[in-house]
Protein backbone atom coordinates (compact mmCIF):
# COMPACT_ATOMS: atom_id res chain seq x y z
CA UNK A 1 0.00 0.00 0.00
CA UNK A 2 1.39 3.39 -0.95
CA UNK A 3 0.82 6.46 1.14
CA UNK A 4 -1.01 8.99 -1.02
CA UNK A 5 -0.40 12.73 -0.88
CA UNK A 6 -3.71 13.25 0.93
CA UNK A 7 -2.31 11.63 4.07
CA UNK A 8 0.68 13.96 4.12
CA UNK A 9 -1.50 16.99 3.63
CA UNK A 10 -3.85 15.74 6.34
CA UNK A 11 -0.94 15.26 8.73
CA UNK A 12 0.28 18.75 7.85
CA UNK A 13 -3.13 20.23 8.60
CA UNK A 14 -3.34 18.43 11.97
CA UNK A 15 0.16 19.53 12.99
CA UNK A 16 -0.57 23.10 11.92
CA UNK A 17 -3.77 23.19 13.97
CA UNK A 18 -1.97 21.79 17.03
CA UNK A 19 0.67 24.49 16.64
CA UNK A 20 -1.81 27.31 16.11
CA UNK A 21 -4.05 26.32 19.03
CA UNK A 22 -0.94 25.82 21.16
CA UNK A 23 0.29 29.37 20.56
CA UNK A 24 -3.14 30.72 21.45
CA UNK A 25 -3.81 28.78 24.65
CA UNK A 26 -0.44 27.78 26.16
CA UNK A 27 1.25 30.27 28.48
CA UNK A 28 4.70 28.71 28.80
CA UNK A 29 7.04 30.73 26.56
CA UNK A 30 9.09 27.70 25.51
CA UNK A 31 6.02 25.71 24.49
CA UNK A 32 4.71 28.73 22.57
CA UNK A 33 7.96 28.88 20.64
CA UNK A 34 7.77 25.16 19.88
CA UNK A 35 4.20 25.59 18.66
CA UNK A 36 5.28 28.31 16.20
CA UNK A 37 7.95 25.95 14.94
CA UNK A 38 5.34 23.21 14.57
CA UNK A 39 3.19 25.52 12.42
CA UNK A 40 6.08 26.35 10.10
CA UNK A 41 7.15 22.74 9.72
CA UNK A 42 3.60 21.55 9.12
CA UNK A 43 3.33 24.03 6.24
CA UNK A 44 6.71 22.83 5.02
CA UNK A 45 5.53 19.23 4.98
CA UNK A 46 2.53 20.28 2.90
CA UNK A 47 4.76 22.18 0.48
CA UNK A 48 7.11 19.26 -0.05
CA UNK A 49 4.31 16.73 -0.51
CA UNK A 50 2.57 18.90 -3.12
CA UNK A 51 5.89 19.52 -4.85
CA UNK A 52 6.60 15.80 -4.98
CA UNK A 53 3.14 14.96 -6.26
CA UNK A 54 3.42 17.56 -9.00
CA UNK A 55 7.05 16.58 -9.71
CA UNK A 56 8.05 20.22 -9.23
CA UNK A 57 11.69 20.31 -8.17
CA UNK A 58 11.44 24.05 -7.40
CA UNK A 59 9.02 23.55 -4.53
CA UNK A 60 11.25 20.84 -3.09
CA UNK A 61 14.25 23.15 -3.20
CA UNK A 62 12.34 26.01 -1.58
CA UNK A 63 11.68 23.73 1.40
CA UNK A 64 15.37 23.94 2.32
CA UNK A 65 15.33 27.71 2.42
CA UNK A 66 12.20 27.66 4.55
CA UNK A 67 13.81 25.13 6.91
CA UNK A 68 16.88 27.34 7.29
CA UNK A 69 14.97 30.50 8.22
CA UNK A 70 12.58 28.56 10.47
CA UNK A 71 15.55 27.08 12.33
CA UNK A 72 17.27 30.46 12.57
CA UNK A 73 14.06 31.96 13.90
CA UNK A 74 13.75 29.40 16.67
CA UNK A 75 17.39 30.03 17.67
CA UNK A 76 16.73 33.75 17.96
CA UNK A 77 13.52 33.05 19.88
CA UNK A 78 15.34 30.75 22.29
CA UNK A 79 18.01 33.37 22.88
CA UNK A 80 15.32 35.88 23.85
CA UNK A 81 13.64 33.32 26.12
CA UNK A 82 16.96 32.60 27.85
CA UNK A 83 17.52 36.33 28.42
CA UNK A 84 14.02 36.65 29.88
CA UNK A 85 14.63 33.70 32.22
CA UNK A 86 17.87 35.34 33.31
CA UNK A 87 16.01 38.48 34.33
CA UNK A 88 13.34 36.58 36.26
CA UNK A 89 12.68 32.97 37.08
CA UNK A 90 9.60 31.01 36.02
CA UNK A 91 8.39 33.43 33.39
CA UNK A 92 5.09 32.70 31.69
CA UNK A 93 3.66 34.81 28.92
CA UNK A 94 1.28 36.41 31.42
CA UNK A 95 4.21 37.75 33.45
CA UNK A 96 5.73 39.39 30.40
CA UNK A 97 3.23 42.20 30.31
CA UNK A 98 4.76 45.48 31.38
CA UNK A 99 4.14 47.02 27.93
CA UNK A 100 0.49 47.79 27.43
CA UNK A 101 -1.74 50.07 25.39
CA UNK B 1 23.72 43.42 -13.83
CA UNK B 2 22.20 46.27 -11.83
CA UNK B 3 20.27 43.85 -9.63
CA UNK B 4 23.52 42.01 -8.88
CA UNK B 5 25.09 45.31 -7.84
CA UNK B 6 22.11 46.21 -5.67
CA UNK B 7 22.53 42.92 -3.80
CA UNK B 8 26.34 42.90 -3.74
CA UNK B 9 26.48 46.37 -2.20
CA UNK B 10 24.73 45.48 1.10
CA UNK B 11 26.58 42.15 1.14
CA UNK B 12 29.83 44.11 1.08
CA UNK B 13 28.54 46.23 3.94
CA UNK B 14 27.74 43.07 5.89
CA UNK B 15 31.24 41.72 5.19
CA UNK B 16 32.87 45.00 6.26
CA UNK B 17 30.92 45.14 9.51
CA UNK B 18 31.83 41.50 10.16
CA UNK B 19 35.54 42.08 9.58
CA UNK B 20 36.02 45.40 11.34
CA UNK B 21 34.96 46.67 14.72
CA UNK B 22 32.81 49.76 14.61
CA UNK B 23 34.58 53.06 14.05
CA UNK B 24 33.47 56.41 12.67
CA UNK B 25 35.20 55.49 9.40
CA UNK B 26 33.23 52.25 9.13
CA UNK B 27 29.99 54.06 9.95
CA UNK B 28 30.69 56.69 7.28
CA UNK B 29 31.58 53.99 4.72
CA UNK B 30 28.32 52.16 5.38
CA UNK B 31 26.37 55.42 5.06
CA UNK B 32 28.12 56.04 1.75
CA UNK B 33 27.22 52.52 0.57
CA UNK B 34 23.59 53.12 1.44
CA UNK B 35 23.68 56.37 -0.53
CA UNK B 36 25.10 54.38 -3.46
CA UNK B 37 22.18 51.99 -3.03
CA UNK B 38 19.77 54.89 -3.46
CA UNK B 39 21.59 56.01 -6.62
CA UNK B 40 21.60 52.46 -8.05
CA UNK B 41 17.87 52.30 -7.33
CA UNK B 42 17.30 55.47 -9.36
CA UNK B 43 19.47 54.16 -12.23
CA UNK B 44 17.57 50.86 -12.12
CA UNK B 45 14.28 52.74 -12.36
CA UNK B 46 15.49 54.67 -15.43
CA UNK B 47 16.76 51.43 -16.98
CA UNK B 48 13.46 49.64 -16.51
CA UNK B 49 11.59 52.67 -17.84
CA UNK B 50 13.47 52.40 -21.15
CA UNK B 51 14.05 48.66 -21.58
CA UNK B 52 11.41 46.95 -19.44
CA UNK B 53 11.80 44.60 -16.45
CA UNK B 54 15.26 43.15 -15.84
CA UNK B 55 16.28 39.75 -14.45
CA UNK B 56 19.46 38.31 -12.96
CA UNK B 57 20.97 34.87 -12.25
CA UNK B 58 18.67 32.77 -14.43
CA UNK B 59 15.61 34.86 -13.48
CA UNK B 60 16.02 34.10 -9.75
CA UNK B 61 15.90 37.86 -9.30
CA UNK B 62 13.44 40.03 -11.14
CA UNK B 63 12.88 43.76 -10.99
CA UNK B 64 10.10 45.80 -12.54
CA UNK B 65 9.19 49.45 -11.87
CA UNK B 66 7.56 48.49 -8.58
CA UNK B 67 10.71 46.73 -7.33
CA UNK B 68 12.92 49.64 -8.39
CA UNK B 69 10.61 52.06 -6.59
CA UNK B 70 10.92 50.01 -3.40
CA UNK B 71 14.73 49.89 -3.81
CA UNK B 72 14.72 53.70 -3.96
CA UNK B 73 12.62 53.93 -0.77
CA UNK B 74 14.86 51.41 1.04
CA UNK B 75 18.01 53.22 -0.11
CA UNK B 76 16.73 56.62 0.99
CA UNK B 77 15.64 55.54 4.48
CA UNK B 78 18.73 53.37 4.99
CA UNK B 79 20.94 56.33 4.14
CA UNK B 80 19.17 58.61 6.66
CA UNK B 81 19.21 55.90 9.30
CA UNK B 82 22.88 55.03 8.82
CA UNK B 83 23.86 58.69 9.11
CA UNK B 84 22.13 58.92 12.46
CA UNK B 85 23.61 55.56 13.46
CA UNK B 86 27.04 57.25 13.51
CA UNK B 87 25.85 59.87 16.00
CA UNK B 88 23.97 57.22 18.00
CA UNK B 89 27.02 54.94 18.23
CA UNK B 90 29.38 57.75 19.25
CA UNK B 91 27.00 58.79 22.05
CA UNK B 92 26.44 55.20 23.21
CA UNK B 93 30.19 54.65 23.50
CA UNK B 94 30.84 58.03 25.12
CA UNK B 95 28.20 57.42 27.78
CA UNK B 96 29.42 53.85 28.32
CA UNK B 97 25.91 52.55 27.70
CA UNK B 98 27.16 49.98 25.22
CA UNK B 99 30.47 48.28 24.59
CA UNK B 100 32.27 48.48 21.26
CA UNK B 101 31.33 44.86 20.62
CA UNK B 102 27.65 45.59 21.13
CA UNK B 103 27.81 48.55 18.74
CA UNK B 104 29.63 46.41 16.16
CA UNK B 105 26.93 43.75 16.46
CA UNK B 106 24.24 46.40 16.16
CA UNK B 107 25.86 47.69 12.95
CA UNK B 108 26.13 44.19 11.49
CA UNK B 109 22.50 43.32 12.24
CA UNK B 110 21.28 46.62 10.76
CA UNK B 111 23.12 45.89 7.52
CA UNK B 112 21.71 42.34 7.40
CA UNK B 113 18.28 43.86 7.97
CA UNK B 114 18.71 46.20 4.98
CA UNK B 115 19.96 43.32 2.82
CA UNK B 116 16.96 41.10 3.62
CA UNK B 117 14.53 43.88 2.69
CA UNK B 118 16.30 44.39 -0.66
CA UNK B 119 16.23 40.64 -1.21
CA UNK B 120 12.48 40.65 -0.66
CA UNK B 121 11.77 43.32 -3.27
CA UNK B 122 13.94 41.88 -6.07
CA UNK B 123 13.11 38.17 -5.66
CA UNK B 124 11.03 36.67 -8.43
CA UNK B 125 9.68 33.68 -6.50
CA UNK B 126 6.97 34.30 -3.92
CA UNK B 127 8.53 31.60 -1.73
CA UNK B 128 11.82 33.52 -1.73
CA UNK B 129 9.95 36.71 -0.83
CA UNK B 130 8.52 34.81 2.13
CA UNK B 131 11.99 33.62 3.15
CA UNK B 132 13.28 37.20 2.96
CA UNK B 133 10.41 38.62 5.03
CA UNK B 134 10.95 35.95 7.69
CA UNK B 135 14.67 36.79 7.61
CA UNK B 136 13.88 40.45 8.38
CA UNK B 137 12.23 39.24 11.61
CA UNK B 138 15.33 37.26 12.53
CA UNK B 139 17.66 40.19 11.84
CA UNK B 140 15.59 42.71 13.79
CA UNK B 141 14.65 40.75 16.91
CA UNK B 142 18.01 41.39 18.58
CA UNK B 143 17.88 45.01 17.44
CA UNK B 144 14.53 45.45 19.19
CA UNK B 145 16.05 43.88 22.32
CA UNK B 146 19.19 46.03 22.03
CA UNK B 147 18.78 47.61 25.48
CA UNK B 148 18.52 44.16 27.10
CA UNK B 149 16.31 45.52 29.89
CA UNK B 150 12.95 44.11 30.92
CA UNK B 151 10.89 46.16 28.50
CA UNK B 152 13.18 45.64 25.53
CA UNK B 153 13.25 41.87 26.06
CA UNK B 154 9.50 41.82 26.36
CA UNK B 155 9.11 43.81 23.15
CA UNK B 156 11.44 41.47 21.25
CA UNK B 157 9.62 38.42 22.62
CA UNK B 158 6.27 39.78 21.49
CA UNK B 159 7.79 40.76 18.18
CA UNK B 160 9.22 37.36 17.32
CA UNK B 161 6.20 35.34 18.46
CA UNK B 162 3.51 37.49 16.83
CA UNK B 163 5.46 38.03 13.62
CA UNK B 164 6.41 34.36 13.32
CA UNK B 165 2.80 33.28 13.71
CA UNK B 166 1.76 35.93 11.18
CA UNK B 167 4.43 35.05 8.68
CA UNK B 168 3.60 31.37 9.25
CA UNK B 169 0.02 32.14 8.16
CA UNK B 170 1.41 33.97 5.13
CA UNK B 171 3.30 30.79 4.26
CA UNK B 172 0.04 28.86 4.26
CA UNK B 173 -1.34 31.52 1.91
CA UNK B 174 1.68 31.06 -0.35
CA UNK B 175 0.97 27.30 -0.31
CA UNK B 176 -2.55 27.91 -1.60
CA UNK B 177 -1.18 29.98 -4.47
CA UNK B 178 1.41 27.28 -5.17
CA UNK B 179 -1.24 24.59 -5.19
CA UNK B 180 -3.36 26.57 -7.65
CA UNK B 181 -0.39 27.40 -9.84
CA UNK B 182 1.31 23.99 -9.95
CA UNK B 183 -1.93 22.43 -11.17
CA UNK B 184 -1.85 24.43 -14.39
CA UNK B 185 1.80 23.45 -14.90
CA UNK B 186 4.73 25.60 -15.93
CA UNK B 187 6.70 25.42 -19.17
CA UNK B 188 8.72 22.20 -18.86
CA UNK B 189 11.48 23.47 -21.14
CA UNK B 190 12.63 26.21 -18.75
CA UNK B 191 15.88 25.49 -16.90
CA UNK B 192 14.36 26.27 -13.51
CA UNK B 193 10.87 25.62 -12.16
CA UNK B 194 8.63 28.63 -12.34
CA UNK B 195 5.31 27.75 -10.70
CA UNK B 196 6.09 30.00 -7.72
CA UNK B 197 7.41 32.90 -9.83
CA UNK B 198 5.35 36.04 -9.59
CA UNK B 199 5.64 36.65 -13.36
CA UNK B 200 4.27 33.16 -14.05
CA UNK B 201 1.47 33.60 -11.53
CA UNK B 202 0.36 36.96 -12.92
CA UNK B 203 0.54 35.76 -16.54
CA UNK B 204 -1.63 32.73 -15.81
CA UNK B 205 -3.79 34.24 -13.11
CA UNK B 206 -6.95 33.78 -15.20
CA UNK B 207 -6.42 30.01 -15.13
CA UNK B 208 -5.98 29.80 -11.34
CA UNK B 209 -8.80 28.24 -9.36
CA UNK B 210 -10.65 31.23 -7.80
CA UNK B 211 -11.81 29.32 -4.70
CA UNK B 212 -8.27 28.36 -3.74
CA UNK B 213 -6.99 31.88 -4.47
CA UNK B 214 -9.67 33.34 -2.18
CA UNK B 215 -8.44 31.23 0.73
CA UNK B 216 -4.86 32.03 -0.20
CA UNK B 217 -5.34 35.79 -0.26
CA UNK B 218 -7.15 35.72 3.09
CA UNK B 219 -4.14 34.04 4.68
CA UNK B 220 -1.72 36.35 2.84
CA UNK B 221 -3.51 39.49 4.04
CA UNK B 222 -3.67 38.27 7.63
CA UNK B 223 -0.07 37.01 7.55
CA UNK B 224 1.79 39.81 5.84
CA UNK B 225 -0.72 42.20 7.42
CA UNK B 226 0.82 41.22 10.76
CA UNK B 227 4.19 42.40 9.55
CA UNK B 228 2.59 45.54 8.08
CA UNK B 229 1.08 46.35 11.47
CA UNK B 230 -2.53 46.01 10.37
CA UNK B 231 -5.22 44.93 12.84
CA UNK B 232 -5.95 42.43 14.31
CA UNK B 233 -2.29 41.34 14.69
CA UNK B 234 -0.74 44.78 15.15
CA UNK B 235 0.15 44.60 18.85
CA UNK B 236 3.87 43.93 18.35
CA UNK B 237 4.36 47.21 16.48
CA UNK B 238 4.13 49.89 19.19
CA UNK B 239 6.31 47.87 21.56
CA UNK B 240 8.98 47.04 19.00
CA UNK B 241 9.08 50.57 17.57
CA UNK B 242 9.34 52.20 20.97
CA UNK B 243 12.00 49.85 22.38
CA UNK B 244 14.33 49.64 19.38
CA UNK B 245 17.12 52.23 19.04
CA UNK B 246 15.96 55.26 17.04
CA UNK B 247 17.81 54.44 13.76
CA UNK B 248 16.27 50.96 13.80
CA UNK B 249 12.79 52.34 14.55
CA UNK B 250 13.27 54.62 11.56
CA UNK B 251 14.07 51.65 9.33
CA UNK B 252 11.27 49.48 10.73
CA UNK B 253 8.61 52.12 10.52
CA UNK B 254 9.95 53.70 7.33
CA UNK B 255 10.45 50.63 5.16
CA UNK B 256 10.02 47.25 6.88
CA UNK B 257 6.25 47.52 7.25
CA UNK B 258 5.86 48.84 3.71
CA UNK B 259 7.99 46.01 2.29
CA UNK B 260 5.43 43.65 3.86
CA UNK B 261 2.66 45.69 2.25
CA UNK B 262 4.50 45.52 -1.09
CA UNK B 263 4.14 41.73 -0.86
CA UNK B 264 0.40 42.07 -0.22
CA UNK B 265 0.16 44.29 -3.32
CA UNK B 266 1.86 41.62 -5.45
CA UNK B 267 -0.62 38.99 -4.30
CA UNK B 268 -3.51 41.42 -4.70
CA UNK B 269 -2.64 41.82 -8.38
CA UNK B 270 -2.95 38.04 -8.91
CA UNK B 271 -6.13 37.79 -6.82
CA UNK B 272 -7.80 40.69 -8.66
CA UNK B 273 -7.49 38.89 -11.99
CA UNK B 274 -8.29 35.41 -10.67
CA UNK B 275 -11.27 36.31 -8.48
CA UNK B 276 -12.26 39.89 -9.29
CA UNK B 277 -11.43 43.16 -7.62
CA UNK B 278 -14.39 43.13 -5.22
CA UNK B 279 -12.83 40.36 -3.11
CA UNK B 280 -9.55 42.05 -2.16
CA UNK B 281 -11.43 45.36 -1.92
CA UNK B 282 -13.82 44.07 0.76
CA UNK B 283 -11.03 42.46 2.78
CA UNK B 284 -8.74 45.50 2.59
CA UNK B 285 -11.54 47.88 3.62
CA UNK B 286 -12.38 45.70 6.64
CA UNK B 287 -8.77 45.44 7.75
CA UNK B 288 -8.03 49.10 6.99
CA UNK B 289 -11.01 50.54 8.89
CA UNK B 290 -10.40 48.26 11.88
CA UNK B 291 -6.74 49.34 12.04
CA UNK B 292 -7.64 53.00 11.68
CA UNK B 293 -10.17 52.75 14.52
CA UNK B 294 -7.68 50.94 16.77
CA UNK B 295 -4.87 53.38 16.02
CA UNK B 296 -7.11 56.36 16.78
CA UNK B 297 -8.46 55.00 20.04
CA UNK B 298 -5.02 53.98 21.33
CA UNK B 299 -3.25 57.11 20.13
CA UNK B 300 -5.26 59.24 22.55
CA UNK B 301 -3.70 57.71 25.66
CA UNK B 302 -0.04 57.69 24.61
CA UNK B 303 2.50 59.27 26.92
CA UNK B 304 5.68 58.63 25.00
CA UNK B 305 6.78 60.07 21.66
CA UNK B 306 8.04 56.88 20.04
CA UNK B 307 4.90 54.95 20.97
CA UNK B 308 2.80 57.81 19.61
CA UNK B 309 4.74 57.66 16.35
CA UNK B 310 4.28 53.87 16.25
CA UNK B 311 0.49 54.22 16.43
CA UNK B 312 0.81 56.76 13.66
CA UNK B 313 2.43 54.04 11.58
CA UNK B 314 -0.61 51.82 12.10
CA UNK B 315 -2.83 54.73 11.07
CA UNK B 316 -0.88 55.31 7.87
CA UNK B 317 -0.76 51.61 7.00
CA UNK B 318 -4.54 51.59 7.41
CA UNK B 319 -4.82 54.55 5.00
CA UNK B 320 -2.58 52.73 2.53
CA UNK B 321 -4.76 49.60 2.80
CA UNK B 322 -7.86 51.70 2.11
CA UNK B 323 -6.14 53.33 -0.86
CA UNK B 324 -5.15 49.93 -2.22
CA UNK B 325 -8.77 48.83 -1.80
CA UNK B 326 -9.80 51.41 -4.40
CA UNK B 327 -7.46 49.58 -6.76
CA UNK B 328 -7.38 51.92 -9.77
CA UNK B 329 -4.08 52.92 -11.32
CA UNK B 330 -4.17 56.40 -9.77
CA UNK B 331 -5.04 54.90 -6.38
CA UNK B 332 -2.07 52.51 -6.45
CA UNK B 333 0.24 55.33 -7.60
CA UNK B 334 -1.00 57.37 -4.62
CA UNK B 335 -0.43 54.39 -2.33
CA UNK B 336 3.18 54.17 -3.53
CA UNK B 337 3.68 57.92 -3.10
CA UNK B 338 2.29 57.53 0.42
CA UNK B 339 4.75 54.70 1.09
CA UNK B 340 7.63 57.00 0.08
CA UNK B 341 6.30 60.08 1.90
CA UNK B 342 5.39 58.22 5.08
CA UNK B 343 8.74 56.41 5.14
CA UNK B 344 10.67 59.65 4.77
CA UNK B 345 8.71 61.68 7.32
CA UNK B 346 8.49 58.84 9.83
CA UNK B 347 12.24 58.21 9.60
CA UNK B 348 12.85 61.93 10.19
CA UNK B 349 10.58 61.96 13.26
CA UNK B 350 12.09 58.81 14.76
CA UNK B 351 15.59 60.18 14.25
CA UNK B 352 14.52 63.50 15.81
CA UNK B 353 13.13 61.59 18.79
CA UNK B 354 16.44 59.72 19.05
CA UNK B 355 18.23 63.07 19.11
CA UNK B 356 15.84 64.24 21.85
CA UNK B 357 16.74 61.18 23.89
CA UNK B 358 20.41 62.19 23.55
CA UNK B 359 19.97 65.90 24.29
CA UNK B 360 16.98 65.89 26.70
CA UNK B 361 17.45 62.46 28.23
CA UNK B 362 13.85 61.40 27.68
CA UNK B 363 11.17 60.86 25.06
CA UNK B 364 8.25 61.00 27.49
CA UNK B 365 5.81 63.70 26.49
CA UNK B 366 5.29 64.91 30.09
CA UNK B 367 9.02 65.47 30.62
CA UNK B 368 9.58 67.42 27.42
CA UNK B 369 8.56 71.04 27.50
CA UNK B 370 9.16 74.19 25.48
CA UNK B 371 11.57 72.42 23.20
CA UNK B 372 11.15 75.20 20.67
CA UNK B 373 12.71 77.82 22.98
CA UNK B 374 15.82 75.95 24.09
CA UNK B 375 16.39 73.77 21.02
CA UNK B 376 14.82 75.81 18.19
CA UNK B 377 16.18 73.74 15.30
CA UNK B 378 15.39 70.29 16.71
CA UNK B 379 12.01 71.47 17.98
CA UNK B 380 11.30 73.06 14.60
CA UNK B 381 12.16 69.84 12.75
CA UNK B 382 9.94 67.83 15.08
CA UNK B 383 7.05 70.28 14.75
CA UNK B 384 7.24 70.54 10.97
CA UNK B 385 7.66 66.76 10.74
CA UNK B 386 4.47 66.24 12.74
CA UNK B 387 2.59 68.66 10.49
CA UNK B 388 3.87 66.73 7.45
CA UNK B 389 2.77 63.47 9.09
CA UNK B 390 -0.70 64.84 9.75
CA UNK B 391 -1.03 65.40 6.02
CA UNK B 392 -0.85 69.17 5.73
CA UNK B 393 0.19 70.73 2.44
CA UNK B 394 2.76 71.23 0.91
CA UNK B 395 4.14 67.88 2.08
CA UNK B 396 3.78 64.79 -0.07
CA UNK B 397 1.51 63.00 2.42
CA UNK B 398 -1.17 65.58 1.65
CA UNK B 399 -0.89 64.92 -2.08
CA UNK B 400 -1.06 61.15 -1.66
CA UNK B 401 -3.89 61.17 0.90
CA UNK B 402 -5.88 63.53 -1.31
CA UNK B 403 -5.33 61.35 -4.38
CA UNK B 404 -6.19 58.14 -2.50
CA UNK B 405 -9.43 59.60 -1.14
CA UNK B 406 -10.39 60.99 -4.54
CA UNK B 407 -10.01 57.58 -6.15
CA UNK B 408 -11.86 55.91 -3.26
CA UNK B 409 -14.80 58.24 -3.91
CA UNK B 410 -14.63 57.58 -7.65
CA UNK B 411 -15.15 53.83 -7.11
CA UNK B 412 -18.10 54.47 -4.80
CA UNK B 413 -16.34 54.22 -1.46
CA UNK B 414 -17.37 57.65 -0.24
CA UNK B 415 -18.51 56.24 3.11
CA UNK B 416 -15.01 54.87 3.74
CA UNK B 417 -13.55 58.33 3.08
CA UNK B 418 -16.11 59.84 5.46
CA UNK B 419 -15.22 57.48 8.31
CA UNK B 420 -11.48 57.89 7.80
CA UNK B 421 -11.76 61.69 7.70
CA UNK B 422 -13.58 61.71 11.05
CA UNK B 423 -10.96 59.44 12.63
CA UNK B 424 -8.13 61.48 11.13
CA UNK B 425 -9.64 64.64 12.60
CA UNK B 426 -9.54 63.05 16.05
CA UNK B 427 -5.90 62.07 15.53
CA UNK B 428 -5.15 65.61 14.36
CA UNK B 429 -6.54 67.07 17.58
CA UNK B 430 -4.66 64.64 19.81
CA UNK B 431 -1.32 65.10 18.07
CA UNK B 432 -1.61 68.89 17.98
CA UNK B 433 -2.24 69.00 21.73
CA UNK B 434 0.76 66.70 22.39
CA UNK B 435 2.93 68.75 20.04
CA UNK B 436 1.90 72.01 21.71
CA UNK B 437 2.97 70.59 25.05
CA UNK B 438 6.34 69.38 23.76
CA UNK B 439 7.17 72.44 21.69
CA UNK B 440 5.80 75.46 23.53
CA UNK B 441 4.51 74.09 26.87
CA UNK B 442 5.44 76.43 29.73
CA UNK B 443 8.23 75.09 31.89
CA UNK B 444 6.65 75.37 35.32
CA UNK B 445 7.85 73.79 38.55
CA UNK B 446 11.32 73.04 39.78
CA UNK B 447 11.67 69.64 38.13
CA UNK B 448 11.50 70.86 34.56
CA UNK B 449 13.87 73.67 35.33
CA UNK B 450 16.36 71.19 36.74
CA UNK B 451 16.16 68.86 33.77
CA UNK B 452 16.48 71.66 31.28
CA UNK B 453 19.52 72.98 33.10
CA UNK B 454 21.05 69.53 33.05
CA UNK B 455 20.34 68.88 29.43
CA UNK B 456 21.15 72.25 27.97
CA UNK B 457 24.90 71.66 27.53
CA UNK B 458 24.23 68.82 25.07
CA UNK B 459 23.39 70.43 21.77
CA UNK B 460 21.66 68.85 18.85
CA UNK B 461 24.31 67.71 16.39
CA UNK B 462 24.57 69.21 12.90
CA UNK B 463 25.18 65.68 11.66
CA UNK B 464 21.61 64.89 12.68
CA UNK B 465 19.78 68.09 11.94
CA UNK B 466 21.13 68.87 8.45
CA UNK B 467 19.94 65.63 6.80
CA UNK B 468 16.61 65.96 8.60
CA UNK B 469 16.04 69.49 7.28
CA UNK B 470 17.01 68.32 3.78
CA UNK B 471 14.63 65.37 4.16
CA UNK B 472 11.74 67.66 5.08
CA UNK B 473 12.52 69.91 2.09
CA UNK B 474 12.57 66.80 -0.12
CA UNK B 475 9.21 65.71 1.26
CA UNK B 476 7.73 69.13 0.49
CA UNK B 477 9.33 69.13 -2.96
CA UNK B 478 7.81 65.76 -3.80
CA UNK B 479 4.46 67.10 -2.65
CA UNK B 480 4.62 70.17 -4.89
CA UNK B 481 6.37 68.95 -8.04
CA UNK B 482 6.17 65.23 -8.56
CA UNK B 483 7.19 65.18 -12.22
CA UNK B 484 10.30 62.98 -12.08
CA UNK B 485 8.42 60.56 -9.87
CA UNK B 486 5.13 60.62 -11.71
CA UNK B 487 6.28 58.39 -14.58
CA UNK B 488 7.83 55.91 -12.17
CA UNK B 489 4.80 55.90 -9.87
CA UNK B 490 2.36 55.34 -12.73
CA UNK B 491 4.37 52.56 -14.37
CA UNK B 492 4.85 50.90 -10.96
CA UNK B 493 1.11 51.20 -10.34
CA UNK B 494 0.42 49.60 -13.73
CA UNK B 495 2.28 46.49 -12.51
CA UNK B 496 -0.38 46.07 -9.82
CA UNK B 497 -3.57 47.46 -11.35
CA UNK B 498 -2.95 45.79 -14.73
Amino acid sequence: MTVSVGWYVGLGAILFSIGFVGVLIRRNVLIMLMCVELMLNASNLTLVSYARQLKDIGGQVDVFFVLVVAAAEVVVGLAIVVSIFRKRLNATADDISSLKG
Amino acid sequence: MLIDLILILPLTSILLSLLFRWSVVLGATLAFFNLALLIFGIVLAFNIETTGPVTAIDATFYADSLSSFMVIVIGLISFLSSLFSIRFSIKELAKNQSTLLEISRYTLLTQIFIFTMLFAVVSSSVAMIWVAVEATTIATTFLVGFRKNKKALEASWKYIIICSVGVGLAFVGTLFFYFASAHIGGPISSSRPVSLDWTFLIKNSKKLNPQIIKFGFGFILLGYGTKTGLAPMHSWLPDAHSQAPAPVSALMSGVLITVAFYTILRFKAITDIAVGRWFSQDLLIAVGLLSLLLATSLLITQKEIKRMLAYHSIEHMALIALGAAAGSEIAIAAVLLHILGHGLVKAILFIASGEMLITEGSTEIAKLKSLLTHKPLLGGIFGVGLLALLGLPPFSLFTSEFAMMKSEISVGLGWVVGISLVLMAVIFGVVVSHARHILVGESSGRQTLKTSKLSNPIRASRLTTTPLVLGLILSAAIGVVSWPLQTLLLSAAKVISG
